[in-house]
């Protein structure tokens, strides 16, 4: 009887609690930040599930892995990166709805800023920035859900 | 029985009774010194009453109703109050909702209505017409171009930044 009572009071709390989850703000999100270039032909091991998606969207030979982060975004509140020398990358999470973050980002270059996007990120899903200049190639950052 | 008796029964009854006026019990008492029949008719009714009665009260005296009740008004008066747990705990003991034929279906109907409701609380956006990742794009000093892979799971964002033709995406 004890354990039935026991279930029954914890049902709805966990049910709350499932529920509630979006509410509690903490977005786990991975920022890898990939160099990519036309010299040699490495490709970064860590970078092994990545590869396939990278060859088939870009003509680079080589993809090396510069950084990877596993971050815990909090809501309207900014975290500043900086991916490569002269570069910061801003990310502000303004949405946590319906399993989907909505994501401010962000990049500067000094104090200018040269890209400002809004993205959606569901879970399973990856958005690729790219293009800044890199040494002898260019940097990708891949943003990925981890919810 | 005389003519007397007759007029008497009624309130020989009375008498028996004890319910008579003063009156009324001295007019019976003056009659039963003289009336022989009368007295043994109120002697019958003595006898029959206490032939109902003795059992009774023997019952009665066996019993330990007083003892009971002195029982019972003690544990009212000296019983503490309830704690909230207690009370809780009562209520759960006593009410019908944690009896099995209740609570199984009950726990049934939940756990359905749960699995039915929670695909639309927690679905990942799984609609025909999925919202766009990019909600929007710009950059004040180069250009950009957005685009995703056929199996819709990356969005690729690109900036274009000084003679950056050799190096765009494919």
């Amino acid at each position: 009887m004890n354990k039935t009572i026991l279930f029954l009071f914890l049902l709805p709390i966990i049910f709350l609690g499932f529920s509630s989850q979006e509410a509690w703000s903490q977005i786990p999100t991975r920022l890898r930040v990939i160099e990519a270039s036309n010299v040699g032909a490495t490709i970064d091991p860590s970078l092994k599930e990545l590869h396939g998606q990278l060859s088939s969207l870009f003509k680079y030979t080589s993809y090396r892995l510069l950084r990877d982060e596993r971050l815990h975004l909090r809501l309207n509140q900014t975290t500043v990166l900086p991916v490569h020398p002269g570069r910061s990358i801003e990310i502000t999470p303004l949405k946590f709805q319906a399993n989907t973050a909505e994501l401010r980002v962000k990049i500067k270059r000094e104090r200018t800023e040269i890209l400002d996007a809004q993205v959606r990120l569901p879970p399973g899903r990856t958005v690729l920035i790219g293009g800044p200049k890199h040494g002898e190639g260019v940097v990708i950052l891949a943003f990925s859900s981890l919810f | 029985m005389g003519k007397d008796c007759s007029s008497l029964s009624t309130l020989l009854d009375k008498y028996f009774d004890g319910e008579t006026s003063q009156r009324e019990r001295e007019a019976v008492e003056a009659h039963l010194k003289q009336c022989p029949a009368c007295r043994e008719r109120l002697k019958f009714m003595s006898e029959v009453k206490e032939a109902f009665q003795r059992p009774v009260l023997e019952a009665l005296e066996k019993e330990t109703f007083p003892w009971l009740w002195e029982k019972i008004e003690r544990e009212i008066r000296f019983k503490p109050r309830e704690t909230l747990w207690e009370s809780i705990k009562g209520w759960f003991e006593t009410t019908p909702f944690l009896k099995k034929r209740i609570w199984i279906p009950a726990t049934v109907v939940a756990i359905l209505l749960i699995l039915l409701i929670s695909p639309t609380l927690f679905k990942k956006n799984s609609s025909h017409f999925p919202l766009p990742v990019v909600k929007y794009v710009e950059s004040k000093t180069n250009n950009v171009m957005v685009y995703e892979l056929e199996n819709g799971k990356v969005t690729v964002i690109w900036l274009f930044e000084e003679s950056e033709a050799e190096s765009s995406p494919s």
